[in-house]
């Protein structure tokens, strides 16, 4: 049974009297303890299909499902409980707010939720220990490094317990020891917590890591299937790009 | 829990955005109470020039014959709501004698522990009195009687000749000194000694308090006083005093208003770009699940924490500040400037307004915020407000403009109260900003063809930077007009208002010498009359060319209390009036024959227009008598009834004479001074020079301009304290893309040149914006004191006032850049391009 479900998504933005059709009718589906990593060039679309997914933006037509909940049926305060509560974000540049603790920006969406403090804490330093971060919990982020920060930044996605991660170049802007530190994390998630994930990546080598490779272009999937079988054809497209 | 952990960690982690978000409050605070103050202060200044004219007394008890027991009145008097003190005093008309000399004097039986209420006066030698007894007298009339401190005077009482001793000599404030001259103070137990019984006295005068009205007392008052005790308003306190005090209340309000209005929108500009700035940061709270309604009171509660904090430091500023402004003030014009009166009043009301404001003014940013969406922090940078401007904006903003102006018209027109006309005034004025939002681009365009000339390139990203940030440069732009709007209005109005009052002096006060009698204010029943024969003595006086004369009768017109003022004049010269309406050149013949010139007061009052025909009430009983012409008239209120002399001997059969003004050959002045004052001795006489009279008038209009100076430089600090807040959180908003220009090679000097030329284009909009706000606010202004005032002030823009404000706000403008721009010429590069 599937987790979460596109059915026909469409975006189109507006910038001036210019409309612009980003997404052109998606569908798809993610199960339960499924690792999915998306792909494509730039503007094909993948982040607002990653935003739509995660009720951070809402579709021009279609619908998402979620755990059997319709996202177009909720508003916006809504679809800001369903991510506090259900949904975990990881972001490229981290955005971890400076002037908390690691532990305290862990602890945020918990503390937001009403979660009394003590608790919220408890539940930010196992996590953080989770992520191999605990000895760091009283550091701001401005003291982490890359690698760090984004660790940190998964804890926090996870400290609600989500139903489903989704990432948005957790990678991008790390260097490839650190990169290949949080690909691996994730995936032991996936492997130890069954957690469900979905990513949306440049790097092969990262999306090699995944259960499925979804592959956008233009706004439509061109490519839905294993990595492995996915990866060689979008290679030749797009041009050698590292692998494992 | 956790917002509010991070709302104190967020001020803290940014001590420079904080400071500066708390300053505009601090600023804004204490320009509330300065300005409130600094108010105060010059309507307290204003008020002692009109009370100097008509006294301090606002309402008093007379009871002639045997008088009224004091001690319970006054106590009763007291108790009423609107009466601040209630002095009893004896009054009493006799002869005085000193070496052989012989003089009418008005005897004042003063209540040493109350008579400071209504003290008009500064003691020059001497004391009050010296163990209880002693006679205090004018210094000028001491001298022209030839008494000195601890000589001997004799005066006439029921109980024979008293002698008592001059223990003091005064020097009477403002005009008092020519209406009180001839007044010997004691002790109100030696009066009542001398004149009445022990306990017993003949007038309370009543000092009201600020705001009460004397015509709502006088009935409360009537209760009280005992059968046959009459309650009024003393004669020479007429209304104009409080209907030209309504045209300095005017400015006043204006002042207050705009100074709120300024405050918001400092207040305003600063947290939006202090939210502005923290965008990405909520963007994030908003995709980690912050509702809307989180995001909403986060801020708010931060608003009120500011709000708060700025408050309190904001009255201390403030208390300082108008204090000092007002010493300098008195500094600079050498005026004696009533102290800044600080009441708790004041302080209740930035006590509630501080918070209140942070929190209205964090209103919209804080609702802004809440909309962002989370899909901000997941864009690489922060969009800023170039885009399209909403429709909605557009249409709301032209809509408030235009129905600000429809209400302004109809508050001209006489449709609105006229009480409306100030919060209409200010109103239009704010309704100005949203509207500088729209016009701001063809603004800026404009100003940049000249400007891209002097400072080239730097000048052109100048432009560009302005218009990128259009809202907050909009209001950057609104706090200056607001400032100079505010500067050249009240600065008009109430320059214009004290031109009329000096060209009334030097059109009414034709003579060079006044002789006058000695005791009481002429146009009250307690007084002797100038021998008339004097007039041939004094015309006799080689180096005089002229002489008039003046003669004061209370009489009433339809039931209104006036002054008749009887002039005499001399054929084929022009009517000493400052006409308000009728013929100049046909007035002075409608004089001679029979008509009268009314006070625009009481026309107004009155409903009086030239050609009416008004009843007098005389000794000869009614009269009938046609108005030829409306003048102006300050001194003896405004209700105030001319008419010629011989005319009104013919009339009315009233004759003698108060004041001689004499007039004399500019090089026989100094001899034509020494005879009259020889002439004034042997009859017991006042002698004043018009220099005298209008040195001190001066010294009180200084006093009025020297306070209106003060609030005038402190709505100019506060604005330049606004537009350097402002421009350094400008800076702090563009560090990063300061940074990025110093990347391409831009040199510090080009990075300060580009910030001075920001502030230098919103100065230079903001001064010809501001200029013509200004201008019509003093139009309007003058406008709407027509109905108090019975007749229009001149309306005269002055040009000094003018380019002072203009070139000031321009010095204040690049003054509050520099600090901006030093700091980002300092920006360490790497830092900056991370500074988010």
């Amino acid at each position: 049974m599937s987790l979460i479900e596109a059915l026909g998504l469409k975006k189109t933005y507006h910038t001036g009297e210019v409309g612009v059709e980003v997404l052109r009718g998606i569908d798809l589906e993610v199960g339960q303890g499924e690792f999915v990593a998306i792909m494509g060039p730039s503007g094909s679309g993948k982040s607002t299909l990653l935003h739509l997914l995660g009720g951070i933006d809402v579709p021009s037509a279609g619908r998402v499902i979620l755990d059997g909940e319709d996202l177009s049926t909720l508003g916006d305060d809504g679809r800001t409980l369903l991510r506090r509560r259900r949904l975990g974000f990881i972001f490229q540049t981290f955005n971890l707010l400076p002037t908390l603790t690691a532990e305290e920006n862990v602890a945020l969406p918990l503390e937001l939720d009403d979660v009394p403090t003590p608790e919220a804490r408890e539940r930010a330093t196992q996590v953080l220990e989770l992520v191999g971060m605990s000895h760091r919990r009283d550091h701001v982020p401005g003291k982490l490094s890359g690698g760090e920060q984004q660790r940190v930044a998964v804890a926090r996605a996870l400290a609600i317990e989500p139903l489903m991660l989704l990432a948005d170049e957790p990678t991008g802007n790390l260097d490839s020891a650190n990169g290949q530190q949080v690909t691996a994390l994730l995936r032991g998630l996936v492997d130890e917590y069954g957690q469900t994930i979905v990513m949306v990546t440049h790097d092969a080598a990262v999306a090699a890591l995944a259960d499925r490779l979804v592959q956008l272009r233009d706004g439509l999937v061109v490519s839905d299937g294993q990595p492995m079988a996915v990866l060689p054809k979008h290679c030749a497209v797009y041009g050698e790009e590292r692998v494992g | 829990m956790i917002l509010w952990r991070y709302t104190i960690r967020e001020m803290r982690h940014r001590p420079g955005r904080t400071t500066l978000t708390l300053l505009s409050i601090v600023i804004g605070v204490a320009a509330v109470v300065a300005v409130t103050l600094c108010g105060k202060t010059t309507r307290r200044a204003y008020q002692e020039m009109y009370e100097s004219l008509a006294g301090r007394t606002g309402l008093e008890v007379v009871a002639d014959g045997p008088g009224v027991r004091a001690d319970d009145l006054v106590r009763a008097l007291e108790r009423l709501p609107g009466i601040e003190t209630a002095v009893p005093t004896i009054q009493q008309t006799t002869t005085a004698y000193h070496e052989g000399q012989r003089t009418r004097v008005l005897i004042m039986g003063v209540d040493t522990e109350r008579e400071a209420a209504i003290r008009d006066y500064e003691i020059q030698e001497g004391s009050l009195f010296q163990d209880g007894h002693g006679a205090v007298l004018e210094s000028g009339f001491a001298e022209n009687l030839g008494l000195r401190l601890h000589d001997e005077i004799k005066v006439l009482t029921r109980r024979g000749l008293k002698t008592t001793t001059v223990t003091g000599l005064i020097k009477l404030r403002g005009v008092a000194g020519f209406k009180q001259a001839g007044v010997v103070m004691i002790p109100l137990e030696d009066a009542q000694r001398w004149f009445l019984r022990r306990g017993y006295v003949n007038t309370i005068n009543l000092v009201l308090a600020d705001g009460a009205s004397a015509d709502e007392l006088t009935e409360a008052v009537q209760k009280l006083a005992p059968p046959g005790a009459l309650v009024r308003t003393p004669v020479a306190r007429t209304k104009l005093a409080a209907a030209t005090m309504a045209s300095l209340e005017q400015g006043l309000k204006f002042a207050y208003g705009t100074t709120l209005a300024l405050a918001m929108l400092m207040i305003l500009n600063t947290f939006l770009m202090n939210v502005k700035e923290r965008r990405r940061h909520l963007a994030v709270l908003r995709a980690v699940g912050a509702t809307r309604g989180q995001i909403l009171s986060m801020l708010l509660r931060e608003g009120l924490l500011l709000g708060v904090v700025g408050t309190v430091l904001g009255c201390l500023a403030g208390v300082v500040g108008a204090a000092q402004l007002m010493k300098v003030m008195g500094g600079v014009y050498e005026a004696d400037l009533p102290k800044v009166q600080f009441d708790l009043a004041s302080f209740t009301v930035a006590a509630v307004l501080g918070p209140l404001m942070a929190l209205l003014a964090t209103y919209i940013p804080a609702r802004q915020a809440g909309q962002v969406t989370p899909l901000e922090a997941l864009r690489p940078l922060v969009s800023d407000d170039a885009a399209q401007m909403p429709r909605w904006f557009i249409i709301t903003s032209v809509l408030s403009y235009v129905l600000a102006g429809a209400l302004l018209a109809s508050s001209i027109a006489g449709w609105l109260p006229v009480e409306l006309s100030i919060p209409v005034g200010v109103a239009f004025m704010v309704a100005t900003v949203p509207l500088a939002v729209i016009l701001l681009g063809p603004l800026v365009r404009l100003t940049a063809i000249p400007v891209r000339q002097w400072l080239g390139v730097e000048g052109a990203l100048a432009c560009r930077q302005l218009l990128r940030r259009r809202a907050r440069s909009a209001l950057t732009l609104g706090v200056l007009v607001l400032a100079i709007g505010t500067g050249i209005g009240l600065g008009t109005t109430i320059t214009n208002n004290i031109d009329d009052v000096r060209a009334w002096l030097r059109r009414t006060h034709a003579g060079d010498f006044f002789v006058r009698i000695t005791i009481g204010d002429p146009s009250e029943d307690r007084r002797a009359d100038i021998p008339e024969e004097l007039g041939d003595e004094i015309r006799a006086i080689p180096g005089v060319w002229g002489l008039s004369s003046l003669r004061f009768v209370n009489t009433q017109v339809a039931d209104q209390p006036v002054v008749l003022v009887v002039q005499g004049m001399t054929k084929g010269q022009p009517a000493p009036f400052n006409l308000i309406e009728g013929d100049p050149d046909k007035v002075a013949q409608q004089m001679f024959d029979g008509e009268a010139i009314a006070g625009t007061v009481l026309a107004q009052r009155c409903g009086l227009k030239v050609g009416d025909e008004v009843e007098l009430s005389t000794n000869a009983g009614p009269r009938r008598v046609r108005i030829a012409a409306l003048a102006n008239e300050y001194l003896v209120g405004g209700l105030v009834l001319h008419m010629e002399r011989e005319a009104t001997r013919r009339l009315f059969d009233i004759g003698g004479v108060d004041v001689f003004m004499v007039k004399a050959y500019p090089v026989e002045r100094d001899a034509v001074q020494a005879r009259l004052r020889e002439l004034t001795r042997q009859h017991g006489l006042m002698l004043y020079s018009f220099a005298e009279l209008s040195q001190r008038l001066e010294g009180m209009l200084n006093g009025v301009v020297g306070s209106l100076w003060g609030l005038l430089v402190l709505s100019f600090i506060v604005a330049g304290f606004g537009i350097a807040n402002t421009l350094t959180m400008n800076v702090l908003e563009q560090t990063r893309e300061l940074a990025l220009l110093r990347v391409v090679a831009m040199t510090r000097r080009q990075v300060a040149k580009t910030v001075l030329a920001q502030a230098f284009v919103i100065g230079l909009i903001g001064a010809v914006v501001g200029f013509g706000s200004g201008a019509v606010t003093a139009w309007i202004i003058s406008l709407t004191m027509a109905p108090l005032l019975g007749y229009s002030i001149a309306f005269a823009l002055h040009a000094d006032l003018v380019l002072g404000c203009l070139v000031l706000t321009l010095v204040i403008v690049l003054v509050a850049a520099w600090i901006p721009a030093r700091r980002a010429t300092r920006l360490e590069l790497l830092e900056a391009l991370k500074y988010e």
